[in-house]
């Protein structure tokens, strides 16, 4: 439904500049602009999405909570960059309440400006994050006892 | 005890599905989004698609109106018991009408909703029978809902 395309330009340029080196692939959604440096697909399928994440090692995405989570749980490096309405890449600003939340817990690099994105690749490797912890559980047992009463 | 999972594509859906085991455990059926993209095998328990809808988009009262059609039919052919929902709009009408007809509605608001409460979920607040939220930041906004934690 809605284009990324910044993101995609902005990761075209960096290989291009030579600050993104390692090989990378790319699933670009409904994504209009046509990447010149990697390689991409508009939509993979479950297997193939989890297989690229786990051969992954850093996961540079959208900021939508499927992606990073699951990037997290799989124990990779997340850049996430918030898609922001006023450039029609999403509904509202709610990916930004995303990134700022998770960077501040330490558990990705969060991103509001694209023209961050090339600081965050150099300094990537000197960056720990914090662990992701699952609460499913708790969630789910909360909602069996109240089916139950 | 017959329980109906509901919800909009992308991020809801994901977190939809992280109640796996639940669904499981009872007789369930599966309500989301029809996208290019799904994360639903279809395998196991029944998955019904609905129209994407954006509140934004042209012709979204046709969507809107065709969802309320297709909500209260499902309704109809599934009697469940419960409905389970973790957002958006797409399940807005599925949940009014579940409570309507004398169902329990139980929504939880999106894993993403840290600062500010989501527009379907101020909405099924008002009448929802268990209302959970996974950031207790969000307590403000929602004085009777539980704290759950995160989804994921």
């Amino acid at each position: 439904m809605f284009q990324f395309n910044r993101l995609l330009k902005e990761v075209d340029r960096l290989i291009e500049k030579g600050v993104i080196k390692d090989k990378l692939v790319a699933q670009i959604g409904s994504s209009t602009y046509v990447p010149q440096n990697f390689q991409f697909k508009n939509f993979f399928n479950h297997n193939e999405f989890n297989e690229y994440i786990n051969k992954s090692d850093i996961i540079i995405t959208h900021a939508g909570t499927g992606s990073i989570i699951t990037s997290l749980k799989a124990g990779k490096k997340v850049i996430a960059v918030a898609r922001l309405k006023q450039y029609h890449e999403v509904i509202d600003d709610h990916q930004l309440e995303i990134v700022r939340k998770l960077s501040e817990m330490g558990m990705i690099i969060g991103l509001e400006d694209i023209n961050q994105l090339e600081n965050a690749m150099i300094n990537l490797g000197s960056i720990t994050f914090n662990p992701f912890v699952s609460k499913t559980n708790q969630i789910i047992d909360l909602i069996e006892e109240f089916i139950n009463r | 005890m017959k329980l109906c999972f509901i919800a909009s594509s992308g991020g809801h859906l994901d977190e939809l599905m992280m109640l796996k085991p639940l669904m499981r455990k009872h007789d369930s059926y599966i309500i989301t989004e029809k996208t290019t993209y799904s994360i639903v095998s279809g395998k196991e328990e029944a998955v019904y698609y609905v129209p994407q809808i954006d509140r934004r988009a042209m012709f979204f009262m046709f969507k809107f109106i065709t969802l309320i059609c297709l909500s209260a039919w499902l309704l109809i052919k599934e009697k469940p018991d419960v409905i389970i929902s973790t957002g958006a709009l797409a399940s807005v009408p599925t949940c009014l009408l579940a409570k309507l007809f004398g169902k329990k509605v139980i929504f939880i608001e999106s894993f993403a909703r840290f600062y500010s409460p989501s527009m379907s979920g101020k909405l099924v607040y008002r009448f929802a029978d268990l209302f959970i939220i996974q950031w207790a930041s969000l307590q403000k906004y929602y004085q009777d809902a539980v704290h759950g934690g995160w989804i994921y």
